[in-house]
């Protein structure tokens, strides 16, 4: 019998246990179906296939050679892994702090404390380095930062008398924390400036009548009310942050001798200058052990429990 | 306390007159509430009261100080807030101790204030509980206590009742203005729901469209509105309408006309210099009338329609035919033990000293 729900989740069912099963379980395994192939096909398959290639010691010649754990304990005699880790460390941090999270939040809570159409040009300019292609912004920074006095900084030198200064070999490690923080900045702007302006305006009205100041609004409305945002910017930029390394590939290819060799750029040198795909698969393997492992302390961080409390109202 | 005086006040968003050229005073210690429609510029002013929003023009005085650009930290006002503003992540205690830490209060002075605020609003008992761990009721009287807890010297309303069912805002309208009048804090009190200004305020401001339509006490709203729309939005049921009235003399006296309905006006209708005897509206409340069985001198033949019986009162719906065959619906207070059939024929004898005389097209009253 051919019965129409009026809840019109289920459309038309047929009646019967056997019917119900197809129009409940399986239809909701067919909706998802598209982005759990997806999913399968270019995440949980590469996953799977970089873990076991990890006990591998292929190399150019593509031959499947398990040898159990020699990767990690390779790493563990790499002498150039203490430096990476601290190169990855460094930069993740400062990029973070400084840039990703710290400047998103300062543009955010000063572009909308001005007004509105000041505001909008301000954060549209931040946004102009993520509509440039990524080759081209890194060779911007390499000549912003070039040796000669042609680069930007040292014409800017040179107006105050000074020599001309090879950036790239004194602060390697400066120059790509500000290459990704400019670009890096602007998601955490555009995700912050989006729950302030969600904040209700009652609330800062209702701060200011009672004499707060625009430091104190910020510090005790502002920020814990888009704790949230805030958590989910660190934790997604640390993430992304640890695994990326296109720009710092093109400005200073992780050199000047391996000062700004992170952990993922380590990872591309090892597979595909070395060519010795196992040994890479296993750096990326940790790689994403770490990043798992900062997520869940990121969750903590924040006092998931606290937001999730149980209300306890009664009726008067 | 600060008397506020309101000074040609206009203020502008864009091309949109929120206020236009509105001028009023509050006295010290006077409970003053700003009524009308959504979006007639009652909170807009108030919010420029507040400091929130400036004037585009006119100005605004506390005692004989301009308050034009004075920010709302140094105005020493509170306002509660139509959705309370509560800080969601604070503690009841932290949200009302807010404008204390503000001030930079030591801690033990911040205590002893909030207990004696909350203890007064029974409140006392919440302090450790999340705004969302309360009712609406509860939320309602922290907000309160936050805006008493420094004591300020003008406070301001926006509608803090809204929010609530009937039966509390009942409570708490009676509550409010004892606390108002024990504190004697200088108030002022936006609101779209005249029984809460009838009520609470000493005098009401009637906002329509940005500007103010008529100031007084509620008894000179209520007795001698200044146009149609303060007579329909004061009293409920509203004021009833009639159109099509012709003024004319007989033997002496005034009367209102229309075929061959015949009201007498009151002597004092003899000192109004009509410009214009035809087509005017005649008022009258539903508590100013009388209905009649049988046919009397002076009364309107009508129909009964519906009837509304409140337990206490009965409202009587009934059908008068207009001009053109299309009916006016009028609603009379009935005299307690009445009874009425459907279309049953009735007289509604209006009370002559409470009718009014309005021209339709200005909405001015004449009467």
């Amino acid at each position: 019998m051919l019965v129409w729900s009026p809840a019109g989740r289920r459309g038309f069912i047929l009646r019967g246990d056997k019917m119900k099963f197809f129009s409940g379980k399986l239809k909701s395994w067919l909706f998802l179906s598209p982005m759990l192939i997806l999913v399968t096909i270019f995440f949980a398959i590469p996953v799977v296939l970089t873990v076991i290639l990890a006990f591998t010691d292929m190399d150019y010649r593509f031959i499947w050679n398990f040898v159990g754990l020699m990767n990690f304990r390779d790493m563990s005699t790499d002498f150039l892994i203490p430096k990476v880790l601290l190169n990855t460390l460094i930069y993740t941090f400062s990029t973070l702090t400084l840039f990703n999270v710290g400047m998103a939040l300062l543009i955010s809570l000063l572009t909308t404390s001005i007004s509105d159409r000041i505001g909008v040009i301000f954060r549209s300019l931040w946004m102009l380095p993520r509509l440039t292609p990524s080759v081209v912004y890194g060779l911007l920074w390499l000549w912003i930062f070039d040796p000669t006095k042609y680069g930007l900084m040292n014409n800017l030198f040179a107006l105050l008398g000074l020599p001309p200064q090879d950036w790239l070999h004194t602060h390697p490690m400066m120059i790509i924390v500000f290459a990704n923080g400019f670009i890096g900045a602007s998601m955490g702007m555009l995700i912050f400036t989006a729950a302030i302006k969600a904040i209700p305006e009652d609330y800062f009205r209702a701060a200011l009548i009672d004499g707060a100041s625009w430091f104190m609004i910020v510090r005790k409305i502002t920020l814990p009310l888009i704790k949230w945002q805030i958590l989910f910017v660190t934790a997604y930029q640390t993430l992304s942050l640890l695994a990326s390394f296109e720009y710092i590939l093109i400005i200073t290819d992780g050199g000047p001798v391996y000062r700004t060799e992170v952990w993922a750029l380590y990872t591309y040198h090892t597979a595909f200058s070395s060519f010795r795909f196992g040994y890479g698969a296993a750096l990326s393997t940790i790689l994403v052990g770490i990043g798992v492992l900062s997520a869940f302390i990121y969750l903590k961080l924040f006092g998931f429990q606290a937001l999730v409390q149980k209300p306890r109202i009664e009726v008067d | 306390m600060p008397e506020i005086r309101v000074v040609n006040f206009s203020k502008h968003f864009g091309k949109v007159r929120a206020v236009d050229n509105v001028s009023f005073d509050v006295k010290d210690g006077e409970f003053v509430a700003l009524l009308g429609p959504s979006g007639c510029g009652k909170t807009t002013t108030l919010l420029t009261l507040a400091g929130i929003y400036k004037p585009t023009s006119g100005e605004i005085y506390f005692d004989d100080q301009l308050m034009n650009n004075v920010p709302p930290k140094y105005r020493n006002i509170s306002m509660v807030f139509q959705n309370y503003a509560l800080y969601p992540h604070m503690t009841v205690f932290e949200n009302i101790a807010f404008p204390l830490k503000a001030k930079k209060m030591s801690k033990e002075e911040i205590e002893k204030k909030v207990l004696e605020v909350t203890k007064k609003l029974m409140i006392d008992k919440l302090l450790d509980r999340k705004p969302m761990q309360i009712s609406g009721g509860q939320q309602q009287r922290v907000a309160l206590a936050r805006a008493l807890v420094k004591e300020p010297a003008v406070l301001l309303f926006d509608e803090p009742l809204s929010n609530l069912d009937a039966k509390l805002r009942m409570m708490m309208r009676a509550e409010i203005k004892k606390l108002q009048s024990d504190l004697g804090i200088t108030s002022v009190y936006v609101t779209h729901d005249q029984a809460e200004a009838m009520t609470m305020a000493s005098r009401i401001a009637v906002f329509s469209m940005g500007k103010l339509v008529q100031y007084g006490t509620p008894d000179e709203i209520y007795n001698e509105p200044k146009n149609m729309f303060v007579a329909a939005f004061i009293g409920n049921p509203p004021m009833n309408f009639m159109e099509n009235f012709k003024v004319q003399s007989k033997d002496g006296e005034l009367f209102a006309t229309r075929g061959d309905i015949m009201v007498k006006l009151p002597p004092k209708a003899k000192e109004v210099k009509f410009e214009k005897t035809e087509g005017l509206v005649l008022g009258f409340r539903p508590e100013h009338c009388k209905i009649a069985k049988k046919e009397v001198e002076n009364s309107i033949p009508a129909n009964v329609y519906v009837l509304e019986p409140l337990g206490r009162d009965l409202i009587v719906n009934l059908k008068v035919k207009g001009v053109g065959g299309e009916s006016e619906l009028i609603k009379i207070f009935a005299e307690p033990g009445m009874n009425f059939e459907i279309e049953e024929k009735v007289y509604i004898i209006p009370d002559p000293e409470k009718l009014h005389l309005f021209d339709p097209e200005t909405e001015e009253t004449i009467l």
